[in-house]
Protein backbone atom coordinates (compact mmCIF):
# COMPACT_ATOMS: atom_id res chain seq x y z
CA UNK A 1 0.00 0.00 0.00
CA UNK A 2 1.23 3.09 -1.21
CA UNK A 3 1.94 5.80 1.95
CA UNK A 4 -1.38 8.12 2.50
CA UNK A 5 0.27 11.18 1.06
CA UNK A 6 0.80 9.62 -2.75
CA UNK A 7 -2.65 8.80 -1.97
CA UNK A 8 -3.64 12.14 -1.69
CA UNK A 9 -1.70 13.06 -4.29
CA UNK A 10 -3.33 10.84 -6.29
CA UNK A 11 -6.84 11.49 -5.49
CA UNK A 12 -6.25 15.59 -6.29
CA UNK A 13 -4.78 14.89 -9.47
CA UNK A 14 -7.73 12.57 -10.77
CA UNK A 15 -9.89 15.00 -9.18
CA UNK A 16 -8.79 18.01 -11.35
CA UNK A 17 -8.59 15.71 -14.60
CA UNK A 18 -11.79 14.81 -14.45
CA UNK A 19 -13.01 18.57 -13.60
CA UNK A 20 -11.07 19.79 -16.31
CA UNK A 21 -12.77 17.33 -18.70
CA UNK A 22 -16.12 17.80 -17.63
CA UNK A 23 -15.74 21.65 -18.60
CA UNK A 24 -13.74 20.54 -21.82
CA UNK A 25 -10.34 22.03 -20.74
CA UNK A 26 -8.67 19.30 -20.81
CA UNK A 27 -5.86 18.77 -23.11
CA UNK A 28 -4.82 15.48 -25.21
CA UNK A 29 -2.18 14.78 -22.68
CA UNK A 30 -4.85 14.98 -19.92
CA UNK A 31 -7.34 13.19 -22.11
CA UNK A 32 -4.85 10.31 -22.21
CA UNK A 33 -4.03 10.58 -18.81
CA UNK A 34 -8.06 10.50 -17.58
CA UNK A 35 -8.33 7.17 -19.93
CA UNK A 36 -5.84 5.43 -18.22
CA UNK A 37 -6.83 6.37 -14.78
CA UNK A 38 -10.42 5.26 -15.74
CA UNK A 39 -8.99 1.96 -17.12
CA UNK A 40 -7.29 1.45 -14.20
CA UNK A 41 -10.17 0.16 -11.80
CA UNK A 42 -13.73 0.04 -12.05
CA UNK A 43 -14.36 1.68 -9.17
CA UNK A 44 -12.91 4.75 -11.01
CA UNK A 45 -15.42 4.68 -13.48
CA UNK A 46 -18.30 3.74 -11.31
CA UNK A 47 -17.35 7.22 -9.29
CA UNK A 48 -16.46 8.68 -12.63
CA UNK A 49 -19.85 8.36 -13.40
CA UNK A 50 -21.46 9.33 -10.24
CA UNK A 51 -19.43 12.80 -10.32
CA UNK A 52 -20.85 13.71 -13.53
CA UNK A 53 -24.90 13.26 -12.72
CA UNK A 54 -26.62 16.42 -13.28
CA UNK A 55 -28.12 16.31 -10.08
CA UNK A 56 -25.46 15.91 -8.08
CA UNK A 57 -23.16 18.48 -9.80
CA UNK A 58 -25.93 20.78 -9.37
CA UNK A 59 -26.23 19.71 -5.19
CA UNK A 60 -22.37 20.40 -5.48
CA UNK A 61 -22.47 24.14 -6.71
CA UNK A 62 -25.05 25.14 -4.58
CA UNK A 63 -23.32 24.42 -1.74
CA UNK A 64 -20.62 25.99 -3.05
CA UNK A 65 -22.07 28.90 -3.63
CA UNK A 66 -23.84 29.25 -0.06
CA UNK A 67 -20.45 31.14 1.51
CA UNK A 68 -19.43 35.09 0.81
CA UNK A 69 -16.15 34.43 -0.55
CA UNK A 70 -15.44 38.40 -0.89
CA UNK A 71 -16.58 38.65 3.10
CA UNK A 72 -14.30 35.57 4.07
CA UNK A 73 -11.65 36.54 2.35
CA UNK A 74 -11.94 40.39 4.30
CA UNK A 75 -11.99 38.23 7.66
CA UNK A 76 -9.03 36.14 6.14
CA UNK A 77 -6.79 39.54 5.18
CA UNK A 78 -7.77 41.23 8.60
CA UNK A 79 -6.44 38.00 10.88
CA UNK A 80 -3.15 37.93 8.76
CA UNK A 81 -2.36 41.74 9.15
CA UNK A 82 -2.81 41.25 12.92
CA UNK A 83 -0.75 38.66 12.94
CA UNK A 84 2.19 40.00 11.05
CA UNK A 85 2.04 43.09 13.42
CA UNK A 86 2.60 40.85 16.69
CA UNK A 87 5.30 38.82 14.88
CA UNK A 88 7.28 42.00 13.76
CA UNK A 89 6.89 43.00 17.58
CA UNK A 90 7.80 39.79 18.62
CA UNK A 91 10.95 39.66 16.29
CA UNK A 92 11.81 43.12 17.56
CA UNK A 93 11.82 41.91 21.63
CA UNK A 94 13.98 38.50 20.41
CA UNK A 95 16.63 41.19 19.06
CA UNK A 96 16.63 43.48 22.12
CA UNK A 97 17.04 40.63 24.50
CA UNK A 98 19.70 39.18 22.12
CA UNK A 99 22.06 42.38 21.78
CA UNK A 100 21.90 42.68 25.71
CA UNK A 101 22.74 38.99 26.26
CA UNK A 102 25.63 39.65 23.78
CA UNK A 103 26.83 42.76 25.35
CA UNK A 104 26.22 41.31 29.24
CA UNK A 105 28.69 38.40 28.04
CA UNK A 106 31.48 40.27 26.60
CA UNK A 107 31.87 42.61 29.80
CA UNK A 108 31.56 39.32 31.79
CA UNK A 109 34.26 37.56 29.71
CA UNK A 110 36.59 40.11 29.39
CA UNK A 111 36.55 41.07 33.26
CA UNK A 112 36.94 36.86 34.24
CA UNK A 113 40.79 36.15 34.77
CA UNK A 114 39.73 32.51 33.25
CA UNK A 115 40.52 33.92 29.33
CA UNK A 116 44.23 33.14 28.59
CA UNK A 117 44.51 36.00 26.42
CA UNK A 118 42.08 39.19 26.26
CA UNK A 119 42.87 41.89 24.10
CA UNK A 120 40.33 44.70 24.02
CA UNK A 121 38.86 44.12 20.59
CA UNK A 122 38.24 40.90 20.88
CA UNK A 123 34.86 39.91 19.94
CA UNK A 124 32.24 37.18 21.34
CA UNK A 125 29.96 35.13 19.30
CA UNK A 126 27.16 34.28 22.01
CA UNK A 127 24.57 31.54 21.77
CA UNK A 128 21.62 31.60 23.90
CA UNK A 129 18.52 29.63 24.66
CA UNK A 130 15.56 30.61 26.88
CA UNK A 131 13.72 27.82 28.92
CA UNK A 132 11.48 25.39 27.42
CA UNK A 133 13.37 25.58 23.68
CA UNK A 134 16.96 23.90 22.79
CA UNK A 135 19.07 24.41 19.65
CA UNK A 136 22.06 23.00 17.59
CA UNK A 137 24.97 25.03 16.42
CA UNK A 138 27.79 24.34 14.13
CA UNK A 139 30.74 25.73 15.52
CA UNK A 140 33.80 27.10 12.75
CA UNK A 141 35.72 24.41 13.55
CA UNK A 142 32.59 22.17 12.58
CA UNK A 143 32.25 20.59 16.61
CA UNK A 144 28.56 20.54 16.88
CA UNK A 145 27.13 21.70 20.02
CA UNK A 146 23.32 20.82 21.26
CA UNK A 147 22.31 23.69 23.60
CA UNK A 148 19.88 22.97 26.20
CA UNK A 149 16.94 24.84 27.14
CA UNK A 150 18.61 28.24 29.64
CA UNK A 151 21.51 28.39 28.45
CA UNK A 152 24.18 30.49 27.30
CA UNK A 153 27.36 29.89 25.30
CA UNK A 154 29.68 32.01 23.74
CA UNK A 155 33.13 31.66 21.79
CA UNK A 156 35.53 34.38 20.23
CA UNK A 157 35.26 34.95 16.83
CA UNK A 158 38.35 33.50 15.89
CA UNK A 159 37.48 30.53 17.03
CA UNK A 160 39.64 27.65 15.57
CA UNK A 161 41.81 30.42 13.84
CA UNK A 162 44.34 30.55 17.49
CA UNK A 163 42.61 28.49 19.78
CA UNK A 164 39.39 26.66 20.53
CA UNK A 165 37.77 28.54 24.19
CA UNK A 166 33.99 28.51 24.81
CA UNK A 167 32.49 29.51 27.87
CA UNK A 168 29.13 27.91 29.26
CA UNK A 169 26.24 28.63 31.34
CA UNK A 170 23.75 25.82 31.50
CA UNK A 171 23.63 22.80 29.60
CA UNK A 172 25.23 21.82 26.18
CA UNK A 173 26.44 18.50 24.72
CA UNK A 174 29.42 18.78 22.88
CA UNK A 175 30.40 16.64 19.46
CA UNK A 176 34.19 17.58 19.25
CA UNK A 177 35.84 17.55 15.57
CA UNK A 178 39.33 16.41 16.52
CA UNK A 179 42.10 18.59 16.38
CA UNK A 180 45.46 17.49 18.64
CA UNK A 181 47.38 20.28 17.71
CA UNK A 182 44.51 22.77 19.21
CA UNK A 183 42.54 21.29 22.11
CA UNK A 184 39.10 22.63 22.69
CA UNK A 185 38.34 23.58 26.42
CA UNK A 186 35.34 24.63 27.71
CA UNK A 187 35.17 26.59 31.27
CA UNK A 188 32.48 27.42 33.35
CA UNK A 189 33.13 28.83 36.57
CA UNK A 190 36.79 27.79 37.52
CA UNK A 191 36.37 24.45 36.07
CA UNK A 192 37.94 23.82 32.53
CA UNK A 193 37.32 20.73 30.41
CA UNK A 194 40.10 20.03 27.89
CA UNK A 195 39.13 17.99 24.92
CA UNK A 196 40.87 16.44 22.03
CA UNK A 197 37.95 14.65 20.04
CA UNK A 198 35.07 13.33 22.23
CA UNK A 199 31.54 13.26 22.55
CA UNK A 200 30.52 14.62 25.80
CA UNK A 201 27.99 16.83 28.01
CA UNK A 202 28.33 19.33 30.43
CA UNK A 203 25.67 20.63 32.55
CA UNK A 204 26.41 23.87 34.51
CA UNK A 205 23.22 25.87 35.36
CA UNK A 206 24.35 28.74 38.04
CA UNK A 207 21.62 27.48 40.15
CA UNK A 208 22.96 23.96 40.10
CA UNK A 209 25.56 23.46 43.46
CA UNK A 210 27.53 21.15 41.10
CA UNK A 211 28.93 21.17 37.60
CA UNK A 212 29.00 18.39 35.83
CA UNK A 213 30.56 16.42 32.64
CA UNK A 214 29.70 13.13 31.63
CA UNK A 215 31.36 11.54 29.03
CA UNK A 216 30.35 9.23 26.12
CA UNK A 217 33.57 8.55 24.17
CA UNK A 218 36.85 9.52 24.11
CA UNK A 219 38.91 11.32 26.69
CA UNK A 220 38.18 14.67 28.67
CA UNK A 221 40.50 16.61 31.10
CA UNK A 222 39.68 18.55 33.84
CA UNK A 223 41.28 21.19 35.20
CA UNK A 224 40.89 24.65 37.33
CA UNK A 225 41.59 27.80 36.52
CA UNK A 226 43.71 28.30 39.45
CA UNK A 227 44.94 25.66 40.91
CA UNK A 228 47.36 23.95 39.11
CA UNK A 229 47.52 20.73 40.97
CA UNK A 230 44.05 20.37 40.34
CA UNK A 231 43.70 17.67 37.22
CA UNK A 232 41.27 14.56 36.43
CA UNK A 233 41.04 12.53 33.33
CA UNK A 234 37.55 11.47 32.69
CA UNK A 235 36.96 8.05 30.85
CA UNK A 236 33.71 6.61 28.86
CA UNK A 237 30.48 6.08 30.93
CA UNK A 238 32.17 8.79 33.90
CA UNK A 239 30.19 11.48 35.32
CA UNK A 240 32.53 14.05 36.97
CA UNK A 241 30.95 16.20 39.58
CA UNK A 242 32.41 19.30 40.87
CA UNK A 243 31.34 21.29 43.42
CA UNK A 244 31.49 24.61 42.62
CA UNK A 245 31.61 26.37 46.73
CA UNK A 246 33.93 23.73 48.08
CA UNK A 247 36.14 23.23 44.64
CA UNK A 248 36.15 19.42 45.21
CA UNK A 249 35.59 16.60 42.53
CA UNK A 250 33.76 13.74 42.99
CA UNK A 251 33.52 10.64 40.02
CA UNK A 252 31.13 8.06 39.48
CA UNK A 253 30.17 5.23 37.04
CA UNK A 254 26.89 6.06 34.80
CA UNK A 255 24.69 5.30 32.28
CA UNK A 256 25.76 8.09 30.04
CA UNK A 257 23.08 8.00 27.95
CA UNK A 258 20.71 9.03 30.84
CA UNK A 259 22.74 12.28 30.94
CA UNK A 260 23.01 12.91 27.05
CA UNK A 261 19.58 11.91 25.93
CA UNK A 262 18.23 15.34 25.59
CA UNK A 263 19.93 16.38 22.98
CA UNK A 264 17.07 13.82 20.79
CA UNK A 265 14.67 15.00 22.28
CA UNK A 266 14.31 12.12 25.34
CA UNK A 267 14.59 12.83 29.22
CA UNK A 268 15.59 9.92 31.48
CA UNK A 269 14.92 9.73 34.66
CA UNK A 270 16.43 6.64 36.73
CA UNK A 271 15.92 7.08 40.46
CA UNK A 272 16.50 10.70 40.23
CA UNK A 273 15.73 12.95 42.99
CA UNK A 274 12.62 15.02 42.91
CA UNK A 275 14.73 17.94 43.36
CA UNK A 276 16.64 17.37 39.79
CA UNK A 277 13.45 16.10 38.33
CA UNK A 278 11.64 19.58 39.34
CA UNK A 279 14.79 21.88 38.09
CA UNK A 280 14.77 19.83 34.72
CA UNK A 281 11.22 19.70 33.96
CA UNK A 282 11.13 23.45 34.60
CA UNK A 283 13.77 24.38 31.86
CA UNK A 284 12.11 21.97 29.52
CA UNK A 285 8.88 23.09 29.58
CA UNK A 286 9.34 26.59 30.87
CA UNK A 287 7.14 26.32 33.89
CA UNK A 288 7.12 27.57 37.39
CA UNK A 289 6.94 24.19 39.38
CA UNK A 290 6.38 25.19 43.83
CA UNK A 291 6.32 22.35 46.17
CA UNK A 292 3.51 22.74 48.79
CA UNK A 293 5.25 19.74 50.86
CA UNK A 294 8.91 19.34 51.38
CA UNK A 295 8.36 15.33 51.30
CA UNK A 296 8.62 15.77 48.30
CA UNK A 297 11.85 16.20 47.95
CA UNK A 298 12.68 12.85 49.16
CA UNK A 299 10.90 10.87 46.19
CA UNK A 300 12.79 9.82 43.59
CA UNK A 301 11.16 9.29 40.13
CA UNK A 302 11.69 7.07 37.25
CA UNK A 303 10.49 7.76 33.46
CA UNK A 304 11.31 8.00 29.81
CA UNK A 305 9.93 10.84 28.78
CA UNK A 306 9.81 11.49 24.40
CA UNK A 307 7.51 13.76 23.19
CA UNK A 308 4.78 13.73 26.11
CA UNK A 309 2.84 16.75 26.58
CA UNK A 310 3.35 18.17 30.65
CA UNK A 311 -0.16 17.18 31.67
CA UNK A 312 1.50 13.78 30.65
CA UNK A 313 4.39 13.86 32.55
CA UNK A 314 2.79 15.13 35.93
CA UNK A 315 0.06 12.55 35.40
CA UNK A 316 3.15 9.88 35.55
CA UNK A 317 4.41 11.44 38.86
CA UNK A 318 1.22 11.37 40.36
CA UNK A 319 0.84 8.21 39.55
CA UNK A 320 4.15 6.51 40.60
CA UNK A 321 4.98 9.03 43.03
CA UNK A 322 1.49 9.58 44.93
CA UNK A 323 2.20 13.53 44.21
CA UNK A 324 -0.94 15.90 43.60
CA UNK A 325 -0.68 18.59 40.80
CA UNK A 326 -2.67 21.31 40.12
CA UNK A 327 -1.42 23.48 36.73
CA UNK A 328 -2.38 27.37 36.43
CA UNK A 329 -2.24 28.17 32.96
CA UNK A 330 -1.17 31.55 32.23
CA UNK A 331 -2.48 33.72 29.51
CA UNK A 332 0.36 36.42 29.41
CA UNK A 333 3.49 35.25 27.58
CA UNK A 334 5.85 36.32 29.79
CA UNK A 335 4.53 34.69 32.81
CA UNK A 336 5.15 31.10 32.93
CA UNK A 337 2.87 28.53 33.85
CA UNK A 338 2.51 27.51 37.12
CA UNK A 339 2.62 23.80 38.69
CA UNK A 340 2.30 23.07 42.52
CA UNK A 341 3.12 19.81 43.72
CA UNK A 342 1.98 18.50 47.10
CA UNK A 343 1.53 14.82 48.55
CA UNK B 1 7.54 38.35 5.89
CA UNK B 2 4.39 37.77 3.37
CA UNK B 3 2.91 40.21 2.41
CA UNK B 4 -1.27 40.55 2.90
CA UNK B 5 -2.02 42.81 -0.29
CA UNK B 6 -4.31 41.27 -2.54
CA UNK B 7 -1.00 40.45 -4.67
CA UNK B 8 0.88 38.47 -2.14
CA UNK B 9 2.10 35.28 -3.39
CA UNK B 10 3.63 32.40 -2.15
CA UNK B 11 6.45 30.60 -3.59
CA UNK B 12 6.59 26.76 -4.27
CA UNK B 13 9.98 24.73 -4.40
CA UNK B 14 9.08 23.71 -8.33
CA UNK B 15 9.50 27.34 -8.85
CA UNK B 16 5.63 28.00 -9.61
CA UNK B 17 3.77 30.56 -7.59
CA UNK B 18 0.36 30.80 -6.06
CA UNK B 19 -1.67 33.91 -5.97
CA UNK B 20 -2.74 33.50 -2.57
CA UNK B 21 -6.23 35.91 -3.06
CA UNK B 22 -6.45 33.43 -6.22
CA UNK B 23 -6.12 30.56 -4.56
CA UNK B 24 -8.29 31.89 -1.76
CA UNK B 25 -11.25 32.24 -3.89
CA UNK B 26 -10.92 29.69 -6.13
CA UNK B 27 -11.04 26.90 -3.30
CA UNK B 28 -12.65 28.37 -0.51
CA UNK B 29 -16.01 26.90 -1.07
CA UNK B 30 -14.57 23.81 -2.19
CA UNK B 31 -13.04 23.12 1.40
CA UNK B 32 -15.94 24.34 3.13
CA UNK B 33 -17.80 21.80 1.24
CA UNK B 34 -14.99 19.22 2.08
CA UNK B 35 -15.53 20.63 5.83
CA UNK B 36 -19.26 20.02 5.54
CA UNK B 37 -18.93 16.49 4.89
CA UNK B 38 -17.49 16.53 8.62
CA UNK B 39 -19.57 18.99 10.38
CA UNK B 40 -23.12 20.51 9.85
CA UNK B 41 -22.29 23.93 11.00
CA UNK B 42 -21.31 25.79 8.09
CA UNK B 43 -20.14 28.71 10.80
CA UNK B 44 -18.14 26.37 12.60
CA UNK B 45 -16.58 25.09 8.61
CA UNK B 46 -15.66 28.61 7.97
CA UNK B 47 -13.87 28.88 11.35
CA UNK B 48 -11.67 25.54 10.23
CA UNK B 49 -11.05 26.40 7.10
CA UNK B 50 -9.99 29.86 8.06
CA UNK B 51 -7.68 28.25 10.78
CA UNK B 52 -6.13 26.07 8.44
CA UNK B 53 -5.42 28.96 6.02
CA UNK B 54 -4.21 31.03 8.53
CA UNK B 55 -1.84 28.18 9.44
CA UNK B 56 -1.08 27.39 6.14
CA UNK B 57 0.26 31.47 6.14
CA UNK B 58 1.95 30.81 9.67
CA UNK B 59 3.81 27.66 7.98
CA UNK B 60 6.11 29.93 5.63
CA UNK B 61 7.24 26.38 4.75
CA UNK B 62 8.08 26.03 0.85
CA UNK B 63 6.02 23.23 -0.44
CA UNK B 64 7.21 21.51 -3.66
CA UNK B 65 4.01 21.56 -5.04
CA UNK B 66 0.32 22.71 -5.52
CA UNK B 67 -0.47 18.73 -4.86
CA UNK B 68 1.70 19.39 -1.52
CA UNK B 69 -0.10 22.54 -0.66
CA UNK B 70 -4.17 20.87 -1.67
CA UNK B 71 -2.90 17.71 0.15
CA UNK B 72 -1.82 20.14 3.32
CA UNK B 73 -5.25 21.87 3.16
CA UNK B 74 -7.33 18.20 2.92
CA UNK B 75 -5.87 16.52 5.66
CA UNK B 76 -5.26 19.72 7.87
CA UNK B 77 -9.19 20.52 7.55
CA UNK B 78 -10.09 16.79 8.42
CA UNK B 79 -7.84 16.37 11.38
CA UNK B 80 -9.17 20.02 12.58
CA UNK B 81 -13.32 18.88 12.23
CA UNK B 82 -12.26 15.34 13.62
CA UNK B 83 -10.88 17.13 16.92
CA UNK B 84 -13.20 19.47 16.84
CA UNK B 85 -16.28 16.35 16.80
CA UNK B 86 -13.97 14.44 19.60
CA UNK B 87 -14.43 17.72 21.70
CA UNK B 88 -17.31 18.71 21.04
CA UNK B 89 -20.61 17.15 22.44
CA UNK B 90 -22.66 16.55 19.24
CA UNK B 91 -25.70 15.10 18.28
CA UNK B 92 -25.49 11.53 17.54
CA UNK B 93 -25.76 11.89 13.71
CA UNK B 94 -22.44 13.53 13.56
CA UNK B 95 -20.82 11.21 15.72
CA UNK B 96 -21.64 8.09 13.23
CA UNK B 97 -20.38 10.62 10.10
CA UNK B 98 -17.28 11.18 12.04
CA UNK B 99 -16.83 7.33 13.42
CA UNK B 100 -17.38 6.69 9.68
CA UNK B 101 -14.92 9.09 8.56
CA UNK B 102 -12.49 8.24 11.10
CA UNK B 103 -12.47 4.50 9.83
CA UNK B 104 -11.69 5.03 6.21
CA UNK B 105 -8.77 6.31 4.14
CA UNK B 106 -10.87 5.95 1.26
CA UNK B 107 -13.70 7.81 1.67
CA UNK B 108 -11.44 10.59 2.64
CA UNK B 109 -9.63 10.25 -0.67
CA UNK B 110 -12.90 9.80 -2.40
CA UNK B 111 -14.15 12.94 -0.97
CA UNK B 112 -10.65 14.61 -2.19
CA UNK B 113 -11.22 13.79 -5.12
CA UNK B 114 -14.69 14.82 -5.50
CA UNK B 115 -13.98 17.88 -3.91
CA UNK B 116 -11.45 18.93 -6.67
CA UNK B 117 -13.47 17.99 -9.67
CA UNK B 118 -16.02 19.98 -8.26
CA UNK B 119 -14.34 23.04 -7.81
CA UNK B 120 -13.03 22.87 -11.34
CA UNK B 121 -16.65 23.32 -12.65
CA UNK B 122 -17.57 25.70 -9.42
CA UNK B 123 -14.97 27.86 -11.05
CA UNK B 124 -15.72 27.48 -14.74
CA UNK B 125 -19.40 28.19 -14.29
CA UNK B 126 -18.46 31.63 -12.31
CA UNK B 127 -16.76 32.73 -14.90
CA UNK B 128 -20.48 33.04 -17.18
CA UNK B 129 -22.44 35.72 -16.53
CA UNK B 130 -25.53 35.81 -13.03
CA UNK B 131 -27.93 34.89 -15.78
CA UNK B 132 -26.24 32.04 -17.62
CA UNK B 133 -24.85 30.32 -14.06
CA UNK B 134 -28.96 30.22 -13.14
CA UNK B 135 -29.63 28.92 -16.85
CA UNK B 136 -27.11 26.49 -16.45
CA UNK B 137 -27.94 25.32 -13.00
CA UNK B 138 -32.20 24.70 -13.80
CA UNK B 139 -30.23 22.63 -16.87
CA UNK B 140 -28.53 20.70 -14.44
CA UNK B 141 -32.23 20.04 -12.57
CA UNK B 142 -33.28 19.05 -15.83
CA UNK B 143 -35.97 21.30 -16.51
CA UNK B 144 -36.72 22.19 -19.54
CA UNK B 145 -36.54 25.52 -22.19
CA UNK B 146 -40.02 26.48 -21.32
CA UNK B 147 -39.84 25.81 -17.59
CA UNK B 148 -36.42 27.89 -17.29
CA UNK B 149 -37.72 30.69 -19.24
CA UNK B 150 -41.15 30.46 -16.92
CA UNK B 151 -38.57 29.70 -13.60
CA UNK B 152 -36.40 32.92 -14.78
CA UNK B 153 -38.99 35.17 -16.39
CA UNK B 154 -37.00 35.32 -19.35
CA UNK B 155 -37.90 34.42 -23.45
CA UNK B 156 -36.82 30.79 -23.86
CA UNK B 157 -34.98 32.40 -27.07
CA UNK B 158 -32.52 33.98 -24.26
CA UNK B 159 -32.56 30.95 -22.51
CA UNK B 160 -31.41 28.98 -26.05
CA UNK B 161 -28.95 31.20 -26.43
CA UNK B 162 -27.81 31.02 -22.76
CA UNK B 163 -27.77 27.51 -23.29
CA UNK B 164 -25.46 27.28 -26.01
CA UNK B 165 -23.22 29.30 -23.84
CA UNK B 166 -23.50 27.27 -21.32
CA UNK B 167 -22.35 23.98 -22.67
CA UNK B 168 -19.15 25.31 -23.72
CA UNK B 169 -18.75 25.74 -20.06
CA UNK B 170 -20.11 21.97 -19.47
CA UNK B 171 -19.31 19.26 -21.72
CA UNK B 172 -22.63 17.78 -22.25
CA UNK B 173 -21.66 15.82 -25.62
CA UNK B 174 -21.29 12.59 -23.61
CA UNK B 175 -20.72 10.61 -26.76
CA UNK B 176 -16.96 11.92 -26.12
CA UNK B 177 -17.13 9.86 -22.96
CA UNK B 178 -17.39 6.80 -25.05
CA UNK B 179 -14.65 7.59 -27.03
CA UNK B 180 -12.23 7.75 -23.86
CA UNK B 181 -13.67 4.83 -22.49
CA UNK B 182 -13.40 2.90 -25.60
CA UNK B 183 -10.73 4.59 -27.85
CA UNK B 184 -11.18 2.31 -31.28
CA UNK B 185 -14.09 2.78 -33.05
CA UNK B 186 -12.85 6.28 -34.74
CA UNK B 187 -15.98 7.01 -36.70
CA UNK B 188 -17.82 8.46 -33.47
CA UNK B 189 -18.45 12.07 -33.23
CA UNK B 190 -15.96 14.08 -31.80
CA UNK B 191 -16.99 17.30 -30.18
Amino acid sequence: MKPEHTNIHESIRAGSLIGKYLTGKESAKEKAQLKDWLNEDARHQQLFNTLKKNGNIADAMEEFGVHDKEQAWKRYTERLAALSLRKMLFRWKVAAVFFFLVACTGILAYINSGWNSLPGNESYTTVSTNNGQNSRIILPDSSVVWVNSGTTLSYNTNFAAKNRHIRLSGQAFFKVARNEEMPLTVTCNDLQVKVLGTEFDVSAYPEDQNISVVLESGSVKLLHANDKSFGYTLSPGEKAEFNVARGNLSVNKVNSYNYTSWKDGILIFEDAPMRDVIEKLERWYDINIEVKNENVYKLVFNATIVNESMGDIFDLIKFSCAVNYKIIPSDKPEVPVQVILSN
Amino acid sequence: MVNTSRDSEIKLGNGEKINLKDFFTAYYPAFNSFAAGYIADPAVCEDVVQEVFISFWEKQKTFPNVYAVKAFFYTSIRNSCLDFLKHTIVEEKYRAINKNRNESTESFLEEVLRKEAYSEIYNEINKLPEMGKNVLLLILREKSNEEIATILNIAVNTVKTHKARAYKVLRKNLNDLFLLLFPFPKHLPHS
